[in-house]
């Protein structure tokens, strides 16, 4: 067929990869290549698919703590008996070489590709998505069986390196055991991961959270008494909506200007001056005077002039709160300047940690400073959105990960490894350079 | 706020770099080449001090929106071209560097976007700059390697010249420093979202995308290291390489399943 198929243009730009390839040896005999890798991997994933079907789309079942035990310490006697004593062995070979790589390393590809097309865990999805498993890729039988592939080839090939002991295999070693460490890790950790989320109102005490995924709620080891809630927001923004959509028409955030120390800004071809600037507001008939109680808004005096300085539109503009009302300024028949509630720029929770032996420790919880406490990690999420700065509600989240370490192990690994593969480079680079 | 004198800093950038680049091609003497090289530097120092500035200015660092992150690739590309070509002379690359880099700033002077100064708690991390940077400069390295790789496919189909060891060890050396810097930026990332939202890795579409390309450079390396001698099947996988790299940069913005994610830039 090849003289045939030579004349298409398309085929002489493959032609030449492709050539390279004798098939010479019946497949499934030994030694195995790429096309006995992907027969497997392809394999796999439509067994996974069936079994995901057939089970009515539900995905892996939750393990007993028992039988997970048993399947990751089986799994671990297997690649270091199969890397250490049968490497040799022709099938092992073929399991611990590259072709058998890059098929796994492909069917992993393949359903990180599915899950980044098709939004995960969306409650709206068609019935046949959810019975293939693709809204929840992360806990379907082609994954489950496609990363078992994956950490079985990636072990023997880690494995195989361990004896002799060779400093030239350090890189190869960080990376490769790294690598099947957070794998590992990851993938059995994940069915003993809890996150628990707490609501804790000023001034008061809370021992219990809720388990969302289970639907519980549950004791905590600690206690938490929430003594004060603070957040700090950036000044507000102002933008232009269409009178008529309703739409904000901010154009990627172009038509949209930060009431700070600018004055003035040009919004779709309109001038806009900033008068008056009143953090804190309340209104009296017509116009806003400073306040700060409780829900006071902040405030803005503008003045709109259009392009052809034709028109002066001025007058207020509040984002309002949950006890203000918002006001617009409408500057002709299609666009009002309107305000928008201003952005967090910090929220942090003063709390007390009490334990049942009666110590009480004292700490700020905040945005990406969490703490620890009991084997748990305490995280500040949230607070009432309704209320804003006014919140006297602190959302946080207790998360426990009895696997991090390990984790962490395997990811302070890969980090050097990457350094080292950023020092040596590829050690077989041709010397004609 | 508005780049403020953003397109003096920029004309001044690429005035620097286009003089000193074709002194450098052009000139006769030792003496010139190297004076166009010194343009090219002080081009590149007045887009670092417009960083800076912007930096302080703005009291956050400058990595949030699509059109600053273009700032940041305009500032490593010529790094990256002046590095390799003291180190390899290849003066081509020096060229497709500093064009790429001009290209960025122009975007940024046709497409003005508006600074925003606030920043979401989550972001004000001592992990943002790390991760960013390392990030950024990995793509400006991997995309580097795509071009190699681009020219080694037009010179094999086009001039019939065998794309030849020189240009698929420069591919390697670039894709192994890009992808031991896409590691760290990967790792890095995990690490500050444990800190943030109480886990490592969430698949969320920025994730899965960022996972996406660094498996097909990972394949990459295991192909270089198993098949020496299939140079044209490595430069086509390069230039796969580079396309999904694309959707990781800006295209997970434009999908569906990142509805959602906490990693799509500002839309305000
Ligand atoms: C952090 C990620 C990884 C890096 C940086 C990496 C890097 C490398 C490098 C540089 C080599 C060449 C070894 C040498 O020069 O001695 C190699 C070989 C190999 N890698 Fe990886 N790799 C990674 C992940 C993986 C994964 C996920 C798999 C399999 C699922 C894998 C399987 C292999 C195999 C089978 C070999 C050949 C080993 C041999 O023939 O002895 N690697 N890898």
């Amino acid at each position: 067929m090849g003289s045939y198929y030579k004349n298409l243009s398309l085929w002489t730009l493959f032609y030449p990869m492709i050539q390279q390839k004798k098939y010479d040896k019946p497949i499934w005999s030994n030694p195995w290549g790429y096309r006995e890798s992907f027969f497997i991997a392809s394999g796999l994933l439509l067994s996974g698919f069936a079994l995901e079907w057939a089970s009515g789309g539900t995905g892996v079942p939750e393990f007993t703590n028992l039988s997970l035990n048993i399947a990751a310490g089986l799994l671990v006697i297997f690649i270091f008996t199969a890397g250490i004593f049968f490497r040799k062995q022709v099938f092992i070979l073929w399991l611990s070489g590259i072709p058998a790589a890059i098929s796994a390393v492909t069917g992993i590809t393949f359903m990180a590709l599915l899950m980044g097309l098709t939004m995960q865990h969306d409650g709206s999805a068609p019935g046949w998505v959810v019975q293939l498993g693709l809204s929840h890729v992360t806990s379907s039988w082609p994954y489950l069986l496609i990363s078992v592939y994956l950490l079985v080839v990636l072990g023997i090939a880690a494995a195989k390196r361990i004896i002799p002991f060779s400093t030239k295999n350090i890189g190869y070693m960080l990376n490769h055991l790294g690598l099947w460490i957070v794998i590992f890790s990851a993938t059995f950790g994940a069915t003993k991961v809890e996150r628990l989320e707490m609501k804790v109102k000023e001034g008061e005490i809370e021992w219990q959270a809720f388990d969302k995924k289970n639907n519980v709620w549950v004791e905590m080891p600690v206690a938490i008494r929430l003594n004060d809630f603070v957040l700090e927001q950036y000044a507000p923004k102002l933008g232009i909506v269409d009178n008529i959509t309703g739409k904000i028409l901010h154009e990627n955030g172009k038509n949209v200007m930060l009431v700070d120390s600018v004055a003035s800004g040009n919004m779709l071809g309109w001038d806009i001056r900033l008068l008056t600037y009143l953090e804190q507001s309340g209104k009296a008939g017509e116009t806003y005077y400073l306040n700060n109680e409780t829900g006071a808004a902040p405030a803005v005096k503008a003045e709109a002039i259009s392009e052809n300085k034709s028109d002066t539109v001025v007058g207020w503009v509040s984002c309002g709160s949950f006890n203000h009302s918002y006001e617009a300024l409408k500057i002709n028949d299609q666009l009002s300047l309107i305000m928008f509630y201003p952005e967090p720029k910090k929220f942090l929770s003063k709390i007390d940690i009490l334990t049942p032996e009666g110590e009480t420790t004292a700490v700020e919880l905040e945005v990406n400073k969490p703490a620890k406490v009991k084997g748990w990690e305490i995280y500040q999420v949230g607070y009432d959105d309704q209320l804003g700065r006014w919140s006297d509600t602190s959302v946080i989240e207790f998360v426990r990960d009895p696997w991090l370490p390990f984790v962490y192990t395997g990811i302070f690994m890969m980090i050097a490894g990457a350094v080292t593969l950023f020092w040596f480079g590829r050690n077989n680079t041709p010397t004609d350079l | 706020m508005t780049w403020i004198n953003f397109p003096t800093y920029a004309l001044l950038t690429i005035l620097g770099w286009t003089i000193g680049i074709l002194m450098n091609a052009i000139g006769k003497s030792n003496l010139v080449k190297q004076l166009g090289i010194a343009l090219v530097i002080a081009g590149q120092l007045v887009l670092t001090l417009f960083l800076l500035k912007l930096w302080i200015i703005l009291d956050r660092p400058p990595m949030r929106t699509l059109g600053e992150t273009r700032l940041w690739y305009s500032f490593f590309l010529p790094i990256i071209g002046l590095i390799t070509y003291q180190r390899w002379k290849y003066h081509w690359f020096l060229v497709y560097s500093l064009l790429l880099a001009c290209l960025f700033l122009g975007f940024n002077l046709a497409y003005p976007e508006n600074y925003s100064k606030t920043l979401m708690p989550a972001l004000q991390s001592p992990w943002f700059v790390p991760h960013v940077i390392v990030y950024i400069f990995s793509y400006a390295l991997l995309a580097a390697s795509s071009l190699v790789a681009i020219k080694g496919l037009v010179f094999h189909y086009f001039k019939g010249v065998k794309s030849g060891h020189k240009t698929i060890a420069l591919a390697d050396n670039l894709v192994f420093i890009g992808f031991a810097f896409l590691t760290l930026g990967l790792l890095f990332g995990a690490l500050w979202a444990k800190e943030a939202w109480g886990h490592y890795w969430t698949w969320d579409p920025k994730e899965t995308w960022a996972f996406l390309t660094w498996i097909v450079y990972l394949v990459y390396i295991h192909i270089r290291y198993q098949h020496d001698q299939k140079e044209l099947w490595a430069l086509w996988l390069l230039g796969l390489a580079f396309v999904v790299l694309l959707v990781c940069w800006f295209g997970v913005n434009y999908l569906p399943s990142a509805a959602n994610s906490v990693h799509v830039y500002t839309r305000d």
